[in-house]
């Protein structure tokens, strides 16, 4: 059978579409392992790792900071302005430096006995020992396991009141 | 097998007496964004009668005369101390599901002597935190929310109620004096239906005929009946299933008039729903913008909303606030006082299933990738919102309106507790 015939093009040209830039790609290898040239690292295969201060707390969920304000604890090396990390997980005992709620606010001090009764004590002459009344006894908040102190240079200009930036 | 239900009491007032020993007897509540209303309340102020729910202003005069103290809320503070309390239940079992803030269930197969469990519970996380937490232990999720109940509002339990080690007679003598509205799931709305059914009681509820249930209410109330008899049909989810829609939305602390103003907030609202949507490892197809202003104001009132769509699904934050700010000039309408935006990305899915779009080229994907994960790790270690899209802005007169924060004593250097040396 013959088809009808169409009428034919003058001119066909076909249009290709094309982005209007294309990006030319060149694949290069990557070796995620580091090949270096030289000789390799002597030590590669006894690396560690870095040590992180987090691993000196027992207790992550239970371990909280706190800013030293005063000069009662300085004989056992608490400066105003510490950081003093506290563990509310430890049972306190005898001889531990502690946070203690006395009057509705936090003090810092060490639990410790005078003539045999139990005392907060201040490492300080200036400041007397606080007794703990053997009936109610006091609220121990948690045990002071690390105090973090600035040295030195650092010190000066440098509060806890500058740790905002 | 034994489910446990662990809840703090009085979360919010709890977290902030954790670490301010003067509000030790005090009356405490806690107040909704824009310090509105009282979403939290200590044991001293439920006994003032103060409900939840109240506006502050109307029981401000009273509150104080008792010396009540009322907070903003400080959500950084109540995050920090959930995630501790949820890690520290986690070492009591395999099976937990985080079900809020404030509450976990663990699953307790092949646990004995459960009331020894649970008051060794109790002691933990309150020596770790100072938070004091309730246990309940029952064969099904909805009876061990009654159980932690029972727990709380009884103090001969001492905290601890363990519903499996009661008599049928006990159990029924326990329920059949607990109000219908404390079960989960019942609502105000469902138990005042009940009651005209003659269902009153926990007891009644669960001798009710669940098919007469589930045709007079739903499949789901019908199975809040079957797991009151015992029988579990709710299991315990230890993953949260990806969200199907991400909401964020605030009312603002300040009446906002100007459209700029109103960009402002919607570009923030979006900045922290693609960060969300991203957590999730999701794309969004669509994003809903609204804007309204308050029915509790006086004043010529207008609510609108539009869904705009996205050609491909993304996480990337600048198109997707793109869009929403488009929407929002959509919306806007001069000379309103608006009270309230947000924005809701629907159309999620899977990021690997997200088809490859013809018309954007493989490098700006990776670019877009590459940007996100960097915006995402610099909030990470800065905090959130440090680094957001030129549109957002955290400090506009939208910001909530909050007075009586409490420092952020567990989360930032300079907030921390101070101690007399």
């Amino acid at each position: 059978m013959l088809l009808p015939s169409l009428p034919r093009p003058v001119s066909f040209r076909l249009h290709f579409l094309t982005p209007a830039e294309v990006s030319e790609r060149v694949a290069c290898p990557i070796f995620t392992t580091g090949i270096r040239a030289g000789f390799p690292s002597p030590a590669a295969d006894f690396e560690e790792g870095r040590l992180d201060l987090n691993d000196l707390i027992q207790h992550r969920e239970a371990t909280f900071f706190a800013w030293c304000e005063g000069d009662s604890m300085i004989g056992l090396g608490l400066r105003d302005g510490d950081l003093l990390v506290i563990d509310k997980a430890a049972t306190p005992e005898m001889g531990d430096i502690v946070v203690a709620e006395i009057n509705a606010e936090f003090t810092v001090k060490r639990l410790g006995r005078i003539d045999g009764k139990p005392h907060l004590l201040p490492a300080n002459p200036a400041y007397p020992p606080i007794p703990i009344p053997p009936e109610e006894g006091i609220q121990v908040w948690g045990v002071v396991i690390r105090v973090f102190t600035i040295q030195g240079r650092a010190r000066r200009g440098r509060r806890y009141d500058d740790c905002a930036d | 097998m034994t489910i446990a239900l662990i809840d703090v009491n009085n979360f919010y007032a709890s977290c902030e007496r954790v670490f301010n020993p003067a509000l030790t007897g005090c009356p405490v509540v806690v107040l909704s964004n824009n310090d509105g209303c009282v979403v939290a309340r200590s044991a001293e102020a439920k006994a003032l009668g103060i409900p939840m729910g109240a506006p502050f202003f109307k029981i401000e005069k009273e509150f104080r005369r008792h010396g009540g103290v009322a907070l903003s809320s400080n959500y950084p503070l109540y995050a920090d101390m959930s995630n501790r309390v949820m890690s520290i239940l986690a070492d009591f079992s395999p099976d937990q599901e985080v079900y809020s803030i404030d509450e976990c269930f663990l699953g307790m197969a092949g646990c004995r002597d459960l009331a020894s469990i649970g008051q060794n519970i109790r002691q933990k996380v309150k020596q770790w935190t100072g938070l004091p937490v309730c246990v309940g232990f029952a064969p099904t999720k909805t009876l061990a929310k009654l159980a932690n109940h029972v727990a709380k509002k009884r103090p001969e339990w001492r905290g601890v109620c363990d519903l499996t080690a009661l008599s049928p007679s006990e159990q029924d003598g326990l329920i059949g004096g607990t109000d219908v509205a404390e079960v989960w799931g019942v609502g105000r709305r469902i138990a005042a239906r009940l009651a005209s059914m003659d269902i009153t009681s926990v007891r009644q509820l669960r001798d009710a005929n669940p098919a007469r249930i589930r045709r007079a209410f739903s499949v789901v109330l019908e199975r809040t009946v079957v797991e009151l008899q015992g029988t579990s049909c709710l299991t315990l989810e230890d993953v949260t299933p990806p969200k199907k829609q991400i909401m964020v939305s605030r009312s603002f602390g300040n009446p906002v008039y100007a459209l700029q103003d109103l960009e402002h907030a919607v570009g923030a609202f979006v900045s922290r729903a693609a960060e969300k949507l991203r957590g999730q490892n999701s794309c969004a197809g669509s994003i809903l913008v609204f804007a309204q202003t308050s029915p509790f104001r006086d004043e010529p009132q207008y609510a609108r909303s539009l869904t705009v769509p996205i050609a491909t699904a993304t996480d990337d934050a600048l198109t997707l606030t793109k869009a929403a700010l488009t929407g929002l000039a959509a919306i806007y309408r001069d000379g309103y006082a608006y009270a309230k935006a947000g924005v809701m990305l629907s159309e999620l899915v899977e990021r690997e299933r997200v088809p490859q779009d013809l018309f954007m080229r493989e490098q700006q994907r990776e670019k877009s990738a590459a940007l996100m994960a960097t915006l995402d790790k610099v909030n990470a270690r800065f905090g959130r919102g440090a680094l957001t899209t030129g549109a957002a802005s955290a400090q506009g007169i939208w910001r909530m309106r909050q007075r009586k924060k409490s420092p952020c004593y567990s989360t930032r250097w300079e907030d921390l507790i101070r101690v007399k040396g």
